[in-house]
């Protein structure tokens, strides 16, 4: 049986890398796409963003202008330039004329807003030609914001806040938010392209298991049945087949992403395990497909179809809604989990973390997998 | 019976096998010796491949058995099919692997070790003419050198018993003659060769017993002398025809010494105990009613005969 799969599976293998379409299909489609969108959405790594903002203190209150120290001493510190502006001064001028990537406005009214029960905020002015840099300002902005209000809870009624401390924290804050700009986790470059190369591993695995239909049909999986070798050694190795170039091409996008963009996955260990479970569950779907087709064109089309659509669910081409109908449906596509499972990585404290989505695509993949087993069975005859 | 002496390499009894309405095939039964080629001459659809798929072990007969050289074949099993060697009806080999490739693919799968192996394909390589070609891709290959290929994969594991399905159909006569004669070569070896065709010609010419198939039935069996001796003195008459012979047809089947008149596409098949005497009277009713005549055979009695006389049918598509 081991004899009878190997030898099945490096002859289809000699043969998918002889033929052009799996190095086209499965990995200079999606790392064209990739780069693309890149070029759409900016910077997939930042080791050189540097990040150039001014602080307008309109308010002037004691607060006011302990919040504002606390952001102008980040100058200097990891690729932050930061510089205070005067109180009255017009961020839109400032950004046109200075070509600052935006500017921070603590308002009027700020001081009084913290020391009592209203909510405070803080206005960020971005410049629209810089949206990663603007971007990361932003974020910094939410972080504190969401750090004066804790300490307020934190603090009780009536005593005095001391705003150095989040300015402190601040500094890591920035840390985080620089390395990873499009908000927590994977940066918006970095999950468009592993979107890509996870909907794409759903065409990659085609070469596999599909072929056992094109077989069918040029004559050859005659002289597979007529050999002394087990019948189900063809499935199995066309499955293996799938499963290899599904893991070859996703790994080889991975790592392009991450030498050539500057992508960071955080942890090799974790992203591996991902991909070896996203394209399990691939290739399971895929075969229950390619069971259930009439001929390997048909099984070409309606896989097409489900991998755009499972695409699509799964939050491949834009991240999809957590809750309600949407978010469940969601959660049966391989391409949430291990979307969600990178997006955890970067910022997890252990690879551990992909333990979740890494379950929850391995039952997807048996569902799936024991009824692509059983039609695909009922297909090896002459 | 010429060669049914000892064990035969090849036994099937009582084969049937449906597919929803249609009996494809309908309580077979053949036994084929070592070293005899055994022929199973029928038209389309006659089910030659359906047989030979339960005789390969590929398809599950719904009744009968199989058994080849000593071994029962079943699809569940492994066991007895390196004794076989099948040459499918399609040109079953890999278009982006070279011929020497596609060799040492099904050598491995036929559990060969490497030397013995790498061997083999060299000399089956020889054997098929394909040396200076064999790392070329196949889908390189002339429609013939493609045929030669698919016939020394079936050989590659020195089969006892050889199946080839059809395999000159839609080849060019040179290489139509290369492959009867290799054909004609292997059961010089001892080989056991079952034989399938719609074309007459070639079961006369390379089948030590034929049997005559149709409609999942074998109607006929023996040798070429066995069989046409069973119709008779009789000659067969080809006419082809263009027009209305319906009426025609009519007039001649009436006639004294005409055993059998069948039609195909272009031309009226006539059985009758001196063909060449009848003639006249023929073209006559022929002419009559209007039909153009072209070219005109008389024929000894051979196998085409004995499918019409059989069946009312030409064997032709
Ligand atoms: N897999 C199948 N499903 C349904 N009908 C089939 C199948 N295979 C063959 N048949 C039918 O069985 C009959 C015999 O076919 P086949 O054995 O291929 O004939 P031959 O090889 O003599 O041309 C035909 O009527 C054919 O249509
Ligand atoms: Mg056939």
């Amino acid at each position: 049986m081991i004899h009878a799969v190997a030898t099945l599976v490096r002859k289809d293998l000699r043969e998918r890398f002889r033929d052009k379409s799996f190095f086209l299909l499965g990995i200079l489609t999606p790392l064209v796409l990739a780069f693309i969108l890149d070029l759409v959405f900016g910077d997939l790594g930042e080791g050189e963003l540097e990040v150039r903002m001014g602080v307008v203190d309109a308010d002037q209150s004691d607060v006011s202008s302990q919040l504002g120290e606390g952001l102008v001493a980040l100058d200097g510190q990891g690729g932050f330039e930061v510089t205070m502006l005067g109180a009255d001064a017009d961020a839109d001028a400032v950004i046109d004329d200075d070509g600052l990537d935006a500017v921070v406005v603590i308002p009027d009214g700020f001081g009084a807003a913290v020391n009592s029960t209203d909510t405070p905020s803080l206005d960020v002015v971005e410049n629209p030609d810089r949206p990663v840099q603007a971007g990361v300002v932003e974020s910094v902005v939410d972080g504190l914001v969401a750090d004066i209000e804790r300490s307020r809870l934190l603090a009780g009624a009536g005593e005095q806040l001391d705003l150095t401390v989040p300015a402190d924290s601040l500094a890591s804050v920035l840390e985080v938010r620089r390395e990873h700009p499009g908000g927590e986790g994977l940066d918006v470059g970095a999950r468009m392209f592993a979107g890509m190369a996870v909907m794409f591993v759903f065409f990659t695995v085609q070469f596999g298991v599909t072929t056992l239909l094109s077989e069918k049909e040029s004559g050859t999986l005659t002289r597979l049945l007529a050999a002394p070798i087990p019948r189900d050694s063809v499935m199995i190795a066309k499955g293996a087949v799938s499963y290899v170039l599904g893991v070859l091409a996703t790994m080889i996008l991975m790592v392009a992403a991450s030498v050539l963009l500057g992508a960071s996955w955080g942890s090799w260990i974790g992203a591996t395990l991902l991909v070896l479970s996203a394209v399990l569950t691939a290739v399971a779907l895929m075969a229950v497909v390619a069971g259930l087709a009439k001929t390997a064109e048909g099984a070409g089309a309606a896989q097409a179809i489900i991998a755009v659509g499972l695409a699509m669910l799964g939050g491949s081409w834009f991240p999809v809604g957590e809750d309600g109908l949407i978010g469940m449906l969601a959660r049966l596509t391989p391409h949430y989990w291990f979307l969600s499972g990178l997006e955890d990585l970067p910022d997890a404290a252990s690879w551990t973390v992909v333990g979740t989505p890494v379950l929850a695509m391995l039952i997807i993949a048996v569902v799936a997998g024991v009824p692509a087993a059983i039609l695909l069975r009922r297909r090896l005859t002459p | 019976m010429s060669t049914t002496s000892s064990e035969p390499i090849a036994e099937v009894s009582g084969l049937h096998k449906r597919f929803g309405a249609v009996h494809a095939v309908n309580d077979v039964s053949l036994r084929i010796g070592a070293g005899e080629t055994y022929g199973l001459l029928g038209p389309n659809g006659a089910g030659k491949t359906t047989t030979i798929s339960m005789l390969a072990g590929l398809l599950e007969p719904d009744e009968g058995t199989v058994v080849v050289a000593g071994t029962p074949i079943r699809p569940r099993s492994t066991k007895g099919r390196e004794a076989i060697g099948l040459v499918p009806q399609d040109l079953a080999i890999y278009p982006d692997l070279s011929g020497e490739e596609n060799l040492s693919f099904f050598a491995a799968l036929y559990g060969m070790p490497n030397r013995e192996a790498s061997q083999r394909v060299t000399e089956i390589l020889d054997v098929i003419g394909l040396t200076d070609r064999r790392k070329d891709r196949t889908s390189k290959y002339s429609g013939g050198m493609k045929r030669r290929l698919n016939i020394g994969i079936g050989l590659l594991h020195s089969p006892r018993l050889l199946i080839l399905d059809e395999p000159t159909v839609g080849v060019d006569p040179q290489s139509r003659n290369a492959i009867l004669e290799s054909v004609e070569a292997l059961s010089g070896e001892g080989m056991a060769v079952l034989y399938t065709t719609h074309y007459m010609e070639e079961a006369e010419r390379l089948c030590d017993r034929i049997g005559i198939i149709d409609d999942g039935t074998v109607i006929a069996e023996g040798t070429t002398a066995e069989l046409t001796a069973s119709i008779g003195e009789q000659e067969r008459v080809r006419i082809e025809v263009n027009g209305q012979v319906e009426d025609a047809v009519e007039h001649i089947r009436a006639m004294d010494g005409i055993a059998d008149v069948g039609a195909d596409d272009h031309a009226l098949v006539i059985l009758a105990s001196d063909g060449s005497h009848h003639l006249p009277a023929i073209i006559g009713h022929l002419t009559d009613g209007g039909a153009q005549i072209g070219s005109i055979d008389v024929t000894r009695p051979d196998l085409e005969a004995v499918f019409l006389h059989l069946t009312g049918k030409a064997l032709r598509e």
